[in-house]
């Protein structure tokens, strides 16, 4: 797999605990990539370690085919978390200095900063001085510089934590326009918000991996179909269960939620199985609320952590 | 990716924000109050007692050996300059404001360096606020940017305590001859750089080991005392930087080049122990 990021046998302790324990990851490229797990699994310092803020103790870091000893400079853009900038200088001071860093010539670096500081909502707020920033403001100029440039990888360390709805809506805009050309990374614990966004997830706990795959197939989209009835019927389960490709049907919660464990046979399509599952539903006259596919990743995460 | 330009741009960044600190433009204020203390003292002394001065100095002219009474003056000096006669009638032949003056910049200089720098590497680790700016440049281009605001601001002190010096002394002594005292504080203002640039190196080191700021400032103050209770020591007295000052007012160029080289090498030390430890250590 052409990977933007790979590690093997990631390892870093701290005061003896391994807070990263023999991590194997595999970020494929032009992927919107999440790093899931609960407090303290390890996601921080992993991506501490892939920007080489922080060394391993042991294993290898690739970063779009360099080792971690020549990181590829300003083609990689981080938020980094609880990074503050400097207190005596302006919001638009900071970026420019950064942008100019990112090797933009001034002109560019002017309209790149404006660019990202109307992004994230922090226009208004360009002449204010980093010890005047609320939390909110500071994790916005830290999401802004990410955004700086064209870098090929962005990785992105809890993007819209303390960011009120609107601004949140615009960050994860801006991380799908970005995921057009670059490899993006995002830890959060907003796992609706990751879901929506991504397209694979790797999910650690207690510094190891736990699994990493597919959004589709973490969250068994291919093999779970969940129908919210009006009344579930004896008759349509029965029918349901007897239709080539479903293995299986439950009744779950009220009683009002079927769960269809789904393989289609070879020829089917998922689409069609799902096609054809509705309508044996609707033929038989019953009324549906909501169709899912897949389980929550919500769900997964609880299983799995 | 160039680092030297990078490191240029770091370190103007730096050096704007460091003069929008309080701490720096109270530490700088007190320099210069320092400086002009010194100098209203250098010119008391030398209007007081200015033909006093003038004596010595026509008998510290005098070819060493040939007048006794030179000879048991400049004796008496030397106990100054650690017993060397020739840097004590250099000292001598100097007008007494730049003398003065160039003693106070070597005595204060580096306690305002530890003062204004002691935090240039782990203030920004603390905050975290280096990690914006890794993924742009090296930390090699980082040092170094640090290490050139760091030294420009300690210029930008001495020049400005210079200037001040020169002015009053223009004002209040008439008699000064002006374009002999510029040139001369144009002198030990360049010969002052190496040795600006051995205690930033040096505040870059502590400060890159350790991760407080007051820890490392006073770890830099005990430092400084060693270094002077060595400097008084024959024996090791050569590891100290402070013992290699005096070299910088002799009239030998040799003597002078020695010391120079000397402070660069120090520098060169710290730096270098700068640089392994930042480009090794989590930031």
């Amino acid at each position: 797999m052409d990977a933007a990021v790979r590690t093997s046998g990631l390892t870093r302790r701290y005061g003896g605990r391994a807070v990263v324990d023999g991590l194997d990851l595999e970020v494929p490229r032009r992927s919107l990539f999440a790093l899931l797990g609960p407090n303290g699994a390890g996601k921080t310092t992993t991506f501490a370690m892939i920007c080489g803020f922080v060394r391993p103790h042991s294993g290898r870091i690739e970063v779009l085919g360099q080792p971690s000893s020549r990181l590829p400079l300003r083609r990689i853009s981080a938020l980094p978390q609880d990074a503050h900038f400097h207190p005596e200088r302006t919001v638009w001071d900071a970026m420019i200095f950064l942008a100019e860093l990112q090797g933009l010539p001034p002109p560019r670096a002017r309209s790149e900063a404006t660019r990202v500081l109307e992004v994230v909502g922090l226009w208004d707020s360009r002449h204010l001085r980093g010890r005047e920033l609320s939390h909110g403001l500071a994790k916005r100029f830290g999401v802004a510089q990410a955004f700086l440039g064209e870098p090929e990888l962005v990785l992105l360390d809890e993007p819209t934590e303390g960011l009120d709805p609107r601004n949140a809506h615009a960050v994860r805009e801006m991380i799908r326009q970005m995921a057009r050309t670059a490899t993006v990374l995002v830890s959060s614990h907003n796992l609706a918000e990751v879901e929506d966004l991504c397209d694979h997830a790797a999910i650690l706990d207690r510094g190891r991996l736990v699994t990493q795959a597919p959004m589709a197939d973490l969250t068994g989209q291919d093999q779970h179909l969940f129908l919210r009835l009006a009344e579930v019927g004896h008759e349509v389960a029965t029918a349901l269960a007897s239709l080539p490709g479903v293995r299986s049907v439950e009744t779950e919660e009220d009683g009002h939620r079927l769960h269809l464990m789904l393989r289609p046979t070879e020829g089917q399509s998922i689409d069609r199985l799902v096609t054809d599952v509705l309508r044996v539903v609707i033929d038989r006259g019953a009324l549906i609320g909501s169709v899912t596919r897949g389980r929550r990743l919500e769900e997964r995460f609880l299983e799995l952590t | 990716m160039n680092a030297w330009q990078d490191a240029w741009r770091i370190a103007r960044f730096d050096l704007e924000t460091a003069l929008r600190t309080r701490r720096l433009v109270l530490w700088f204020a007190i320099y210069l109050l320092v400086a002009l203390i010194t100098a209203m003292v250098l010119v008391k002394i030398e209007t007081s007692v200015g033909d006093q001065i003038g004596t010595l100095r026509a008998l510290a002219q005098a070819p060493a050996g040939t007048d006794e009474e030179a000879n048991k003056f400049l004796k008496g000096l030397s106990f100054l300059t650690g017993g060397d006669t020739e840097i004590a009638l250099q000292m001598v032949r100097m007008p007494l404001i730049v003398t003065g003056f160039f003693w106070s910049i070597l005595t204060f200089l580096p306690g305002l360096i530890l003062l204004t720098s002691h935090d240039m590497i782990n203030g920004e680790v603390r905050n975290r606020s280096t990690r914006f700016v890794l993924l742009r440049t090296t930390r090699t281009a980082l040092l170094l940017g640090k290490t050139i605001s760091h030294l420009s601001l300690a210029l930008v002190a001495t020049l400005l305590a210079n200037l001040l010096v020169l002015i009053y002394g223009a004002v209040r002594l008439p008699s000064m001859p002006l374009l002999q005292t510029s040139g001369l504080l144009l002198r030990f203002f360049a010969l002052g750089i190496p040795y600006a640039l051995c205690w930033v190196s040096l505040t870059a080191l502590v400060s890159s080991l350790l991760d407080s700021g007051p820890r490392s400032l006073v770890t830099l103050g005990v430092l400084l005392m060693v270094f002077q209770v060595l400097s008084l020591n024959s024996d090791v007295g050569f590891l100290s930087p402070l013992s290699h000052r005096l070299g910088l007012w002799s009239g030998d160029l040799l003597k002078v080049g020695m010391s120079v080289a000397i402070y660069l090498i120090f520098a060169g030390v710290f730096w270098a122990g700068t640089w392994w430890r930042i480009t090794r250590r989590d930031l």
